[in-house]
Parts: C-alpha cells; sequence; structure tokens
C-alpha cells in the first residue's frame, strides 16, 4: 500500500471497537470500525450465510462485506478450539467471502489460550512491516487493551446502574457514548488511569430521579455477542433499565480475556460452583459457550442479592440451551428461586413481541419484592 | 433370553439414542463380561418422542428429545444402573458435540427419580480408553483382571462388528449376526441397481428408521442401493479434514461424514450424497455449507434433508424420490452423449 500501513478491519461486537482499534493501531496496522450493527447489514449477510447457523456468524459476515466494500484487504476475526461453533467461523466466513469474488485474508486471532502469546505473530503480521515488534511494545500493546477494556467494563457496569433512575430517557445512553470516545481518544496509560474517575464523573452528571419506586435488580447474562451487541439482543438492556430495572452485567469482553489469561479466580469460583453441584445437574467441564459459567452465575446469584436472571443466547446455541434446559429445571423444582428469564435471538426480531414478554416478566419481579417488602 | 447359572450383579440399562448406533456392541460386551445384564430400551416410536419432548426443553434438537424419550423408558423398566456415558474426544485433539460433554449433567439436571447413573468419561486428548473403561469398572466392582479382559473382549467385538458394517450391512444387521458364527455372516448383500446413493450424516439420524422415517428402506424400495459411512473402509477416518489452511477441524462426529465424503467425492463411488441432519444441530449447519460448496464445485448431486418432530414422512420422500429420479436422468442423458 501507499503510505505502507496495512488496513485492517474486524467484527464489531458492542462497545469494545476502541480497544480492538488501539490494539490494531498500536501493532501499527491501520484500523477500520465497522459501524454499528443494523438491520441492513444483517440481510445482507443473512444471504450468504449458512440457513440455521447461530446469529453472530451472520452479523459478522455483514461486518466484513460492509468493510470489504471500503477497499480493506485484511480481516481479523477470533477463533478457538471448540467445541462450540465459533471456532468454525473463520474458516467458513473466507470459503463464503472468497466464492463471492472477494480478495480477502482473514487472520485468525487464536484466543483458546492467550498464555501462549500467538496473538504476538497476529500482530507482528498486521505490521506491514518486517521490522520485529519489541518484547517491551508487546506489553505495551496488551497493556493498552487491558486497561481499555477495563474502563469500558466500568462504563457498562455504570449506564446499567444509572438507567433506571434517569429523568430524561436517553440521557445514559448519551453518557455511555461521551465515554467510549474518551476512551477512543485517550493514548498513553496516564490518560486511561485518569479517565477512570472521569467516568464516574459522567455517569453521576446524568439527572436522577428519587428512589421512591421499585427498583429491581436483574442480572444479564448468556453468549458474549448477543449479551454485548446491543443490536444482536435488540437493546434488551437499555429495555430493561427503561422498565426500572438495575441491570448487572453478568459477562464482559474484560472477564473473557482475562479468563483467557487464566487469571480470572472469579470465574473458577463459579467453576466450583458448578461442579459442586454435580447431583442435580451441575456441568463438570467447560462445553463451549458460557454455559459453564453461567450456571455457576445462577447458583451463585441465588443466595441473594438480586431479583432476576436474564439469559440471552443465539437461537440453537448448543451450550447454552444445555444451560438452559437444566436451569429451567431447577427452577422449576423449587431448588433456587431466582426467577429466569430465556431470551434466544436470531434475525427475525419482534419489537412488540420481546417488549410484553420484558413488560410482563418485570412485573411479576415486582409483585414478587412487594410480597417481600410488605411482608407476606 | 439365556440365563446364566451365575447370579448377575445388576442389570445396566441403555438408551437407544445417540452413541448407541456407534458403540452399544462395545458397551455390551463389556457391562456383559463383568456380569451386568445389559438392557436397551425399546426401539423409537411415537411415544419416546412424545415422552421425550415432555422433559426436554423446546429449542433441543430431535435426537436428544428422542434420547430423554429412552431414558424415561428405561426407567419404567427395572434396572439398577443407567448409562450414560459422557464422550469428550474420540481421536486426539478433536471434540464432540458439546451437548454430549455435558450429557450426564443434563438428564441429572432434568430428570427426576433416576436410578444411580453410570458416567464414563471418554477422553482421549487426556488419558487413554482402557483408563476410561478401567474407572467404570472400578465403579461396578470389577477385579483388575476382570476389567482387562473384559476390555480386551470388547474391544475384539467392535472391530468384528466394524468389520461385518464396513462389508455392507446396515447397523441392525450388523448387531444381530454379531451372536451368530463368525463363517456364515459375512455374505454380502446382493447389489446391482442402478443408482447409488451415499447417505452421510450422524449415526443415530442413519440408523434409527423412525427418526428418517425409514429412508433407507425406502431407497432400497427405490431400486437404490443405499451406502452409509460405516459401509466405507476403517482407515479413510484416520486422517484429519483441513478446513481451511488455519483450521483443521476439532468435531469427533462431523469428522467422520467429513472424512467419508471427501473419500466418496474424490474416487466418484456414488452417484449422489443424501446428508441427513435434524434440525438446530449446530455442527452439522456448518458441515452442510462445506459439503454443499465441495458438492458444487465436483459436480455430485448433493440434498440436505432436515429433519425435526415436525416432519412429515410424505414430503421427505418426495424429496427424496426427486432427488433420485433427477440422478436416473442425468445418467441417461450421459449414456446417450457417450454413446453419441
Amino acid at each position: 500500500m501507499s503510505e505502507g500501513k496495512r488496513l485492517v478491519a474486524f467484527p464489531h461486537m458492542g462497545n469494545n471497537w476502541p480497544a480492538f482499534k488501539s490494539l490494531f493501531e498500536n501493532a501499527g496496522a491501520e484500523a477500520y470500525v465497522p459501524g454499528k450493527n443494523n438491520a441492513r447489514g444483517l440481510e445482507c449477510g443473512l444471504k450468504f450465510s449458512p440457513e440455521w447457523i447461530c446469529l453472530p456468524f451472520k452479523i459478522t459476515i455483514a461486518n466484513f462485506i460492509e468493510a470489504l466494500d471500503k477497499g480493506v484487504k485484511t480481516i481479523v476475526m477470533a477463533s478457538d478450539c471448540g467445541p462450540c461453533r465459533f471456532g468454525f467461523y473463520h474458516a467458513v466466513q473466507e470459503k463464503i467471502l472468497k466464492d463471492l469474488g472477494y480478495d480477502v485474508e482473514i487472520k485468525c486471532l487464536l484466543q483458546a489460550d492467550l498464555l501462549t502469546f500467538e496473538w504476538a505473530d497476529l500482530l507482528q503480521s498486521i505490521r506491514g512491516t518486517r521490522l520485529p515488534l519489541s518484547r517491551f511494545k508487546l506489553l505495551w500493546i496488551a497493556r493498552i487493551f487491558f486497561m481499555k477494556l477495563q474502563l469500558i467494563q466500568l462504563a457498562e457496569k455504570l449506564e446499567g446502574k444509572t438507567r433506571p433512575y434517569e429523568v430524561r430517557r436517553g440521557e445514559t445512553t448519551k453518557a455511555l457514548e461521551r465515554c467510549l470516545k474518551m476512551i477512543d481518544e485517550a493514548g498513553t496509560h496516564q490518560q486511561l488511569r485518569g479517565l477512570k474517575h472521569l467516568i464516574k464523573e459522567e455517569f453521576a452528571k446524568v439527572e436522577k430521579a428519587g428512589r421512591e419506586k421499585i427498583i429491581l435488580k436483574v442480572v444479564l447474562t448468556g453468549e458474549i455477542f448477543v449479551a454485548l451487541d446491543c443490536f444482536a439482543n435488540q437493546d434488551v438492556k437499555k429495555k430493561l433499565g427503561e422498565l426500572g430495572c438495575e441491570v448487572c452485567m453478568g459477562i464482559s469482553l474484560y472477564d473473557w480475556v482475562k479468563h483467557k489469561a487464566h487469571v480470572n479466580f472469579h470465574r473458577k469460583y463459579l467453576e466450583y460452583l458448578s461442579k459442586s453441584h454435580r447431583d442435580i445437574g451441575g456441568l463438570q467441564l467447560d462445553i463451549g459457550g458460557e454455559a459453564f459459567w453461567v450456571l455457576g452465575q445462577y447458583i451463585d446469584f441465588s443466595r441473594g442479592g438480586i431479583d432476576g436472571f436474564v439469559h440471552v443466547y443465539p437461537f440453537t446455541c448448543m451450550p447454552e440451551i444445555t444451560a438452559k434446559s437444566i436451569i429451567t429445571k431447577w427452577y422449576n423444582d423449587g431448588i433456587f428461586d431466582v426467577p429466569p428469564l430465556f431470551l434466544g435471538f436470531d434475525e427475525h426480531a419482534g419489537e412488540a413481541g420481546l417488549m410484553t414478554r420484558l413488560e410482563a416478566y418485570t412485573d411479576l419481579l415486582r409483585t414478587k419484592k412487594k410480597k417481600l417488602i410488605n411482608g407476606n | 433370553m439365556h440365563t446364566s447359572i451365575k447370579k448377575k450383579q445388576g442389570t445396566i440399562g441403555i438408551p437407544r439414542g445417540l452413541l448407541y448406533y456407534k458403540y452399544f456392541p462395545l458397551w455390551k460386551t463389556f457391562f456383559e463380561k463383568l456380569d451386568y445384564r445389559v438392557v436397551a430400551s425399546e426401539k423409537t416410536n411415537a411415544g419416546t418422542l412424545k415422552e421425550g419432548s415432555r422433559y426436554a426443553i423446546d429449542e433441543i434438537c430431535i435426537p436428544l428429545k428422542v434420547y430423554y424419550g429412552h431414558v424415561v423408558n428405561l426407567i419404567g423398566k427395572e434396572i439398577d444402573y443407567l448409562f450414560v456415558p459422557r464422550y469428550i474426544s474420540t481421536t486426539f485433539g478433536t471434540y464432540m458435540c458439546p451437548k454430549f460433554l455435558g450429557l450426564p449433567d443434563l438428564i441429572r439436571g432434568t430428570i427426576n427419580n433416576l436410578p444411580r447413573i453410570i458416567e464414563m468419561e471418554i477422553d482421549l486428548r487426556k488419558k487413554p480408553i482402557f483408563y476410561s473403561m478401567l474407572e467404570t469398572g472400578r465403579k461396578l466392582n470389577g477385579s483388575f483382571s476382570q476389567i482387562k479382559s473384559a476390555f480386551e473382549e470388547s474391544v475384539k467385538t467392535y472391530q468384528r462388528f466394524r468389520i461385518i458394517m464396513e462389508a455392507g450391512f446396515t447397523f441392525q444387521e450388523a448387531f444381530d449376526s454379531l451372536a451368530k458364527n463368525p463363517a456364515e455372516v459375512l455374505e454380502r448383500r446382493p447389489t446391482g441397481n442402478p443408482v447409488k446413493v451415499a447417505v452421510v450424516g450422524h449415526g443415530y439420524n442413519v440408523h434409527d428408521p423412525f427418526v428418517n422415517m425409514g429412508l433407507i428402506k425406502k431407497l432400497e424400495d427405490m431400486k437404490v442401493d443405499a451406502v452409509v459411512l460405516e459401509n466405507l473402509p476403517v482407515q479413510i477416518f484416520r486422517q484429519k479434514t483441513k478446513i481451511s489452511e488455519t483450521l483443521k477441524n476439532y468435531w469427533g462426529n462431523e469428522e467422520e461424514i467429513l472424512s467419508g465424503v471427501d473419500y466418496l467425492f474424490k474416487n466418484n463411488l456414488v452417484d449422489g450424497v443424501i446428508f441427513l441432519c435434524s434440525f438446530c444441530c449446530g455442527p452439522d449447519s456448518l458441515i452442510d455449507e462445506i459439503i454443499t460448496r465441495d458438492a458444487k464445485t465436483r459436480d455430485i448431486p448433493y440434498i440436505c434433508v432436515v429433519m425435526d418432530e415436525h416432519s412429515g414422512q410424505v414430503g421427505v420422500i418426495t424429496r427424496v424420490e426427486a432427488f433420485v429420479d433427477m440422478i436416473l436422468r442425468r445418467k441417461r442423458s450421459r449414456g446417450i452423449k457417450e454413446a453419441g
């Protein structure tokens, strides 16, 4: 290329784009951030995807087609070693795109085990020059990436906490967008360190009503792409917030990356919880997706502190369905008493249907909580 | 049923679903050598599916619903143990579908009043198969030497079973002939039908006549030779299939389908391929895409039949008939071209 910089695209997953952008830009490539996922893109993705593949495949391939039409030649896609379908994504997507006539190179970011440092090879290969990345530089890139992810996690957490109290609708969303912009613009770790307070201030500035109405506390968890991407889950987080629920995110990309780097001790605890409930069907090993930890979280949260548990997943997701079966049975048998709500998403979106379900769910939770407060 | 003089230690129930269609001879021999009586559930029927759907959630795939039905069927019988294996990987570096990985947990977590579950964890990434069998045998109070001989015997039986299948028999025929004298069984069915079609897919779809609505039988009636994956030589399944430059297939079950189809395509052994898969099956949704593209480039007729509990027999038969007609016409026109 004329400037010597390679243009690299990556899938758009929720609010995590600033972190990936900095990752590739710091490695010496130019990052192309696909626009927010939308219905038109999805329609385009649907045309070329297998019929009953899960939703993230369809959305990510739409991202890629958008990027390729803009002249991008290199795409970075994460990959795993199984057992769920995710590991196949990049290979099949490459086949499809090549059959469509695009000149594309899909590089896979192996995330099976981050301590093998395969990602360093990837960063080297998208650099455009043969000058090697020094170890110091690699660590620095990783540090910025981790810090950004941590800040995004913080912003998402505060977003969920603030929304039910906001006076003017939409102000929290605007605050979140301002935060993401700040995270995106900050380049050094000194700047990023200062951002923590700025983000907290940003959400503190949102005008809040008093606490006279009953605010519910709901956990949103499930498959990572659908849980984090607000187009994929039809903005379920915002909808819950506007119905008066404090939404606590059970998952974030920071959490996931930490897990893949073997330093997520909270997840180890969740694994232990699931394993120790062997007699009633707690999963014994990671079966892909988030099933193992979703079960752990459900057990953990049923010990108190929350009112509802919302589990989102792409329709036909193999691991999450396993978790869903088990949780459904636990709740029906009265082993745990947090009411779960399961939402499977695919391209057939019905806004009103989802809204009705959420309204009914929050009504039920509210009645339950009122009874608890009044003491009968 | 032949009664032995020795007192049996108990009865083990094996549900007739999922990996039953692959490993049942192995399991049966193993448990029988350990002095247990083995009972399989009744053949799949409408009742099985109905019972299964009561316990399984709506979104789960049909093989699992059928499996649930078989488990419920077994609970009704007098069994002391229920055998639910946990197959994690069957070759080095592969995985099974996530639902196999969590199968015992799924069954334990969703059905009440279960008998004691015998869980055999097969994980060839971490431990050899004998080790897993030893663990299972120990739980069933077997001595080391007993388990060892049972293991050897069961592997032998399984190998014989595979050889019989390779000779071109269906699952049921091969299983029945295991009890007979080895010399008299290896007699191939008469072939020579004009059309030869491969029916590929998971064993629990291909070998269960209820789930696939008697497809194999129907093909025979149509004067079509049906080849199933187990009829192909064993050694072709040894290599791992490459999906692309960067990815090797990691699903054990799908590995068989992919390498089998690859073998059929490369050697031009069949006139067409029918892929049986169940609705909601995760891996198959991708495997179907890969085979479709492969078949297109190699110009071999290919059809994917998706089944769930609502599929009508007529619809499937019509599609398969049209497919066979298409192959016949194609053959005829090619014959005319070659002659002319």
